[in-house]
């Protein structure tokens, strides 16, 4: 029987989404599953662009959770939630991607999505504003 | 592109002479972390269109401010012999405050004369 996710992409709450460094952020990761009963790891980790062409993963905010696969002789659409990513090991900046994949299955499921996570300081913008100014 | 206003304010024409100092108060609030502002005082005139002309050397004082303060005061002078002997009725001051993260930049108007 055919052991394998056949297609794997990810839902976070929006296209785009800002959330703070002490925040943490959840992700839905959707998939179809063909093959018999497993079980398995999914997995998501928040990327950073190095050049045009180029990913880094930043390994703090690494997630990877259990999922049991029940026999689907026939493809089956399934989700899990990814929950609880720290993103205190991020900038804050924005353009952050998010990769997920699978684990302990034939092949190495992958699917990412980029620029759609903004990452804002905890630290609030400093505001300064003249009240008065007189001379004598 | 972020556009910053400058605030203005308006005086009451203190008459000086170019052999005086002229002192300035200046309130702020500022809401963030330690740090020390640098505050530019210089002082002009109006210009023919309206808008400021810098007559007087920049002059320079830093002020610490601090996360658990609000409101702040400062004061200083700085001399007017720069004018030497022109009769100005329309003197301006200007202030511009800088530090990390912030700025702010003001105006008084009608502050002084000189040798009248």
């Amino acid at each position: 029987m055919v052991n394998e996710i056949v297609a794997l992409v990810t839902q976070i709450p929006c296209n785009s989404i800002t959330k703070k460094q002490n925040q943490t952020l959840n992700i839905r990761v959707n998939y179809t599953y063909q093959g018999p009963a497993k079980s398995a790891r999914l997995g998501a980790v928040v990327t950073q662009e190095t050049w045009p062409t180029e990913f880094d993963e930043i390994g703090s905010t690494r997630k990877e959770v259990y999922i049991d696969l029940p026999e689907s002789p026939t493809p089956i659409l399934r989700y899990t939630n990814i929950l609880g990513m720290p993103l205190a090991g991020c900038d804050p900046k924005p353009g952050y991607g998010i990769k997920v994949y699978a684990l302990d299955l034939d092949g190495k499921p992958e699917w990412g999505c980029k620029g759609s996570l903004t990452v804002e300081s905890v630290i609030a913008a400093p505001e300064l504003q003249v009240t008065s100014l007189t001379v004598s | 592109m972020e556009v910053r206003l400058r605030q203005d304010f308006y005086g009451t024409k203190i008459p000086k002479t170019s052999a005086d100092y002229i002192r300035m108060t200046i309130s702020f609030n500022y809401n963030g972390p330690d740090q020390t502002l640098e505050i530019e005082i210089n002082t002009g005139k109006r210009g023919i269109w309206g808008d400021y002309d810098q007559e007087s050397p920049a002059y320079y004082f830093p002020k610490p401010v601090y996360a658990w303060a609000k409101s702040y005061m400062f004061n200083t002078g700085i001399p007017l012999s720069f004018w030497g002997d022109r009769r100005i009725d329309d003197c301006a001051v200007e202030i511009v405050i800088r530090g990390e993260g912030v700025y702010a930049d003001a105006v008084i108007w009608d502050a002084y004369t000189v040798n009248l």
